[in-house]
């Protein structure tokens, strides 16, 4: 290490956790309350941007808390400033947080937050022409093969991060299943599903069959339901994602019977 | 292929809240000065959806300089050489002549990025070890850059020389060129109480190929903090024309961070950067076509 670089490492420990790390010596301390108030409040401003709600149900202090502990112990490999959000959800998934006031849903709740901002920036892998087939009625669909769009993601969480506000703190563990997707005109929306449709996604997802195909493959896990029910109410889930540019016509199987 | 003589004048540095007003602007004599705008690569880098249109738009209507706030030239930790390789990229991408640096450090080996611009000690070790980072860089992205002078608060007690000698030392020792921002020589001289004109004076006039101006904020009387949110007062008006005058007229932005104001509104303080370097007489001007 060469004789600056000594100074360099006692100057960003200082920063990074000034409780923990005295300035540099020789440093006037009150100079130096200009680093240690901007560095901190810049870094804060930048993650608190991200998760309004999170920030909001943990109060001022208890987030400062929070996101100054991820300050000082989570590796920052991205200079890229939207990245920082991400690497604060990274620290939460740890669970090494040193407070004991951290909800058990902040890490789920951050994932959430992030994910809008995540898919508002991602590039997409796939040629996004979209087809823009409008079938008219959820019969219409049967011969349709059916794909989410470019950029989507089907998530799994164990409390309804999608109610938690300031006022509903301490939500109860539930099971929740949500579409969040990214529409050609990019916007990012978010639609709760029931695991019957959320595994219905996922099948959509990995193999590629019509949208009859889909729901008669359905109706074998489902034996206590009757098969003509689940295709009917199937159809009908499908259309409304269909008509909320949730799920597009890939293509129209010429042999199926058409509706 | 955009040359970097395209960015030329008065710019702006881009705020995405002014996006819509650009876009209904452009080409309406309020805007008619405005001749290149400023972006920070970390925010645009992998930036898909309405960023990657927005960008779209914005290389197509104004010629875009490149300002970086993360490659740390001065930081511990070895060069991010993945970054650099994206940056060479994006510059192509969006045929981007001008890219420069901060002449501080915004990293540490313990936990990587801390996103801020922290200052380098004036010691010679720190000069021989930035200079030959900004050659890699430059080796990297096969292009000059430029450095530039940072504001800072707090005077390294380990410093073996003075701000000045410093930067001319990093410059001659590196072969890059220097982004001069005008605020950050009156902040640092009122913040350690040196003369700016002189500052000024001892600059390399040849290697000056860009400028910054800014507000700043004043917390005490001899304390001045580099916000960017303030409208730029006359003592650096003054600055610049100095700076024009004696080292001849360089592309020059306004940059605005905090409290930000309306697109027109600010127009005003690019409109009279715009002046000004009209203004100056041809001898200046001369000074910079010749190593132009």
């Amino acid at each position: 290490m060469l004789p600056f670089q000594a100074y360099q490492r006692a100057f960003t420990a200082h920063l990074r956790d000034p409780k923990r790390h005295d300035k540099p010596d020789g440093v006037n301390d009150q100079r130096m309350r200009i680093y240690r108030e901007v560095v901190f409040n810049n870094f804060l401003a930048s993650v608190r941007a991200c998760f309004p709600v999170l920030s909001q149900v943990l109060g001022k202090r208890r987030f400062g808390k929070l996101v100054r502990a991820c300050f000082y112990a989570q590796p920052f490999a991205s200079p890229l400033f939207a990245d920082i959000p991400k690497t604060f959800v990274d620290y939460l998934q740890t669970g090494t947080m040193p407070s004991a006031d951290v909800p058990a849903f902040a890490a789920q709740l951050a994932h959430y937050e992030w994910v809008e901002l995540a898919l508002s920036r991602q590039i997409e892998t796939l040629d996004d022409a979209t087809n823009s087939t409008q079938i008219a009625t959820p019969d219409g669909l049967r011969p349709c093969v059916l794909q989410l769009p470019v950029v989507h993601r089907l998530l799994h969480y164990d409390y309804p991060v999608q109610c938690i506000s300031k006022k509903n703190a301490h939500p109860a563990p539930e099971a929740t299943f949500l579409l969040v997707y990214r529409t050609p005109d990019y916007q990012v929306r978010f639609i709760q599903l029931n695991v019957i449709t959320f595994q219905l996604l996922q099948q959509l997802q990995t193999q590629t069959a019509t949208a009859l195909d889909h729901l008669t493959t359905l109706t074998q896990s489902l034996p206590h339901l009757p098969a003509a029910s689940i295709i009917e109410f199937g159809l009908q889930t499908l259309h409304t994602l269909h008509q909320q540019q949730a799920l597009t016509v890939k293509s129209i199987d010429p042999i199926s019977p058409a509706a | 292929m955009a040359q970097q003589s395209d960015i030329c004048g008065a710019g702006l540095g881009l705020k995405r809240e002014w996006l819509p007003q650009l876009k209904q602007q452009h080409g309406q004599p309020s805007l008619e000065r405005l001749q290149f705008l400023e972006i920070a690569p970390e925010n645009w880098i992998q930036a898909g959806g309405k960023y990657a249109a927005e960008l779209d738009w914005l290389s197509q209507h104004y010629p875009i300089a490149c300002h970086g706030l993360c490659l740390s030239l001065g930081g511990p930790d070895p060069l991010n050489v993945g970054f650099l390789k994206q940056l060479k990229q994006f510059l192509a991408d969006f045929e981007i002549p001008l890219y420069t640096e901060h002449l501080s450090y915004c990293s540490d080996t313990t936990n990587g990025y801390i996103y801020d611009l922290l200052p380098i000690p004036f010691t010679q070790d720190a000069v021989s070890y930035v200079a030959q980072r900004i050659r890699q860089t430059q080796d990297i992205l096969e292009r000059r850059i430029a450095v530039e002078n940072a504001s800072f608060y707090v005077a390294a007690p380990i410093a073996d020389m003075d701000e000045i000698s410093f930067i001319n030392a990093v410059l001659s020792e590196a072969d890059c060129d220097l982004h001069l921002d005008i605020n950050n020589v009156y902040v640092n001289s009122v913040n350690f109480g040196f003369e700016p004109y002189a500052f000024l004076n001892q600059l390399p006039a040849e290697r000056i190929v860009y400028g910054h101006m800014a507000g700043h904020l004043q917390v005490e009387h001899n304390v001045l903090v580099d916000t960017h949110g303030e409208s730029i007062i006359d003592p650096v008006w003054q600055l610049l024309s100095h700076a024009y005058d004696h080292l001849g007229v360089f592309p020059t932005l306004l940059e605005r961070d905090t409290n930000i104001p309306p697109l027109a509104s600010l127009m005003q303080e690019v409109n009279r950067i715009a002046d000004l370097q009209q203004t100056m007489p041809p001898k200046s001007q001369q000074i910079r076509r010749k190593v132009a």
